[in-house]
């Protein structure tokens, strides 16, 4: 005689159906050809997403501004009537009591960026590059903390950072200079939850909170927050380049209890696919961090960066505009005119792999300058050639949002 | 779950390969389901079909809310019922399952299944509707005793009794066959 027990068990583990290769792929045939169809009917219709509805309302960004509830939903209680609800700002107040003791964090992503590239740089064809980041909470607002990829070094001792660029190029920067764009922000792993509840009020992003329940049976708050791009993308040259500067979907998930950040996952969405462009791979709280993470030892032969001075003939410089400077910065490349050089390229001297990089160019062609994303300053195409014959086209980045007024080159190169 | 949440998200923004990941996913689960409440292998097609058909269409108005399995579970029963009442007569039994259900493991192998499990799903098959249900959707569907009550629109203690009479139907059909 079976008991009870085992005819469940043996529902659940013996009764099992599977689709064979050709009513498997007959079926998913119907069903992403019934996705396309269902994709050219929306694309007539220009209705916003209900969330952006809500966010973009004034009423309701009045509302929201006092009680901030978005959407909640719980997964484990689908059916349940009683579905408990759950507000931002509850979990606000939750996660400030909970991370008020925090003493220190470690975190480790992976990113599709270049390694010796500036922080916030994504390309979606990348490879993934190994980001590692401390940060010790010691009571101040800055705290100290480090980021660091393979080839590029940014340290916070508390009171000024310093940037190190690898092998030899470095800049110094005060309390608020990051070097590090959207990765400061996350490694505020205590405000991270309150900066991007609030990121997404401004920007009128689709925000989702909800309570899950993870294999392990332990509660998990998952926030969910789809962003728009930031920015002017008329020319579209800078979307994709950075997390804001793309559609991006950011899926947090935190120790409900603690209110402790575990994962993030960040995918940029395109036409074709959503691609993962940032993850969290492993994440420790208050560990003994060692005080030299957050000193750097510099080479000899450092090459500083820094912001442009005011020259003697500064306003001759500062009534070049960004074509006029671009074509003055290659044509002292071309001249291996190096003094000129240095009065667009804001640093200490110039590397000599710069010289041999840029050193008899010929200027091919000179474009018009463009604005992209929320650049401050232009982007000018060109194409050179080197003295081995290959060209380059790429868009050189001019600012002059700067001291001196005038206008460096900033990237591009 | 997290996975779940993000095939939603990226689902509901058009990402084929969410759809693809949801269908591959959960496509043998809901045809396990459809196969309890249903023991016809071409109705059971059908439902699985229409219920992902469905919801590749939905994108634009689907819910990010709730669990994404239990939706799809949800739709495989509603649908499902459609299909019996549509046949007035409840799940193929035992001695029409054996040319309805011919497909098994055929040349064609549109559903592949063990013996043992054809077995219990033709005893399944010998429950009254409402005592089946309940154990196909609390075995095969994961629900809990609440969600199949909001379901069936009866009682936790109705389900939980349903479930126990279904249960010692089965060890009675299963007992039988033993001592055959």
């Amino acid at each position: 005689m079976r008991s009870q027990d085992n005819i469940e068990e043996s529902i659940k583990k013996k009764l099992s159906f599977t689709a064979g290769t050709e009513l498997h792929d007959r079926i998913l045939n119907d069903v992403l050809n019934a996705q396309e169809k269902s994709k050219k009917t929306k694309s007539a219709a220009t209705e916003p997403r209900i969330g952006r509805i809500i966010m973009k309302s004034s009423i309701t960004k009045l509302a929201a501004a006092a009680l901030i509830i978005i959407a909640i939903v719980l997964a484990t209680n689908f059916m349940n009537e009683s579905i408990p609800t759950v507000s931002a700002q509850e979990v606000l107040a939750q996660a400030t009591k909970a991370v008020a003791n925090l003493r220190s964090v470690y975190i480790k992503a992976q990113i599709r960026t270049i390694p010796h590239d500036n922080f916030e740089l994504i390309r979606l064809d990348y490879d993934f590059v190994p980001n590692e980041m401390w940060k010790e909470f010691d009571g101040t607002p800055q705290g100290k903390w480090r980021i660091e990829k393979p080839g590029r070094i940014v340290v916070m001792d508390g009171q000024s950072s310093l940037l190190l660029i690898r092998p030899n190029h470095a800049a110094k920067g005060t309390i608020t200079t990051g070097f590090v764009g959207w990765l400061k922000p996350l490694l505020d792993v205590d405000k991270v939850l309150d900066s991007e509840i609030r990121l997404a009020q401004e920007q009128g992003s689709e925000l989702l909170l909800t309570h899950q329940q993870g294999l392990d049976g332990k509660d998990r708050l998952l926030v969910s927050i789809e962003a728009l791009a930031q920015g002017d993308f008329t020319n579209d040259w800078l979307r994709n380049k950075s997390i804001s500067a793309s559609d991006n979907l950011r899926i947090y998930t935190f120790d409900a209890e603690t209110k402790l950040l575990e994962t993030l996952e960040v995918y940029v969405h395109t036409a074709g696919e959503d691609v993962l462009v940032l993850q969290i791979t492993d994440i420790e709280y208050n560990l003994d961090i060692d005080p030299e993470l957050f000193s750097l030892e510099l080479p000899e032969d450092v090459i500083w960066y820094g912001q442009p001075k005011e020259l003697a003939d500064n306003e001759k410089y500062e009534q070049m505009g960004p074509k006029e400077t671009a074509q003055a910065f290659f044509e002292a490349c071309a001249d291996e005119n190096w003094d000129e050089f240095l009065k667009f390229w804001s640093a200490s001297a110039v590397d000599q792999r710069i010289k041999d990089y840029l050193g008899g160019i010929e200027i091919i062609s000179i474009g018009e300058p463009f604005k992209s994303g929320r650049y401050a300053g232009w982007f000018v195409p060109y194409e050179i050639r080197f003295k081995n014959g290959h060209t380059k086209k790429m868009n050189l980045a001019v600012r002059n949002d700067n001291p001196a007024n005038r206008y460096v080159v900033d990237g591009g190169i | 779950m997290i996975e779940d949440e993000l095939l939603k998200w990226r689902f509901k923004n058009g990402s084929k390969d969410a759809l693809r990941r949801i269908y591959e996913k959960y496509l043998n689960h809901l045809l396990t389901l459809a196969m309890a409440l249903l023991n016809d292998a071409g109705r059971a097609e059908d439902v699985v079909h229409d219920v992902f058909v469905s919801f590749a269409g939905s994108a634009r108005d689907f819910k990010l809310g709730g669990n994404l399995k239990s939706y799809l579970t949800t739709c495989v029963m509603n649908r499902a019922r459609d299909q019996i009442r549509a046949n007035r007569r409840g799940p193929i039994q035992l001695d029409a399952a054996e040319s309805a259900s011919s497909n098994l493991n055929g040349p064609d192998h549109a559903i592949i299944s063990s013996e043992e499990s054809q077995r219990l799903n033709h005893s399944i098959a010998q429950l009254p509707n409402e005592q089946r249900e309940v154990i196909a959707l609390r075995l095969k569907g994961e629900m809990t005793f609440s969600q199949i009550a909001k379901l069936q629109g009866v009682s936790v203690n109705t389900i939980q009794g349903r479930y126990r009479y279904g249960l010692n139907k089965l060890r009675s059909v299963l007992n039988g066959e033993v001592e055959k």
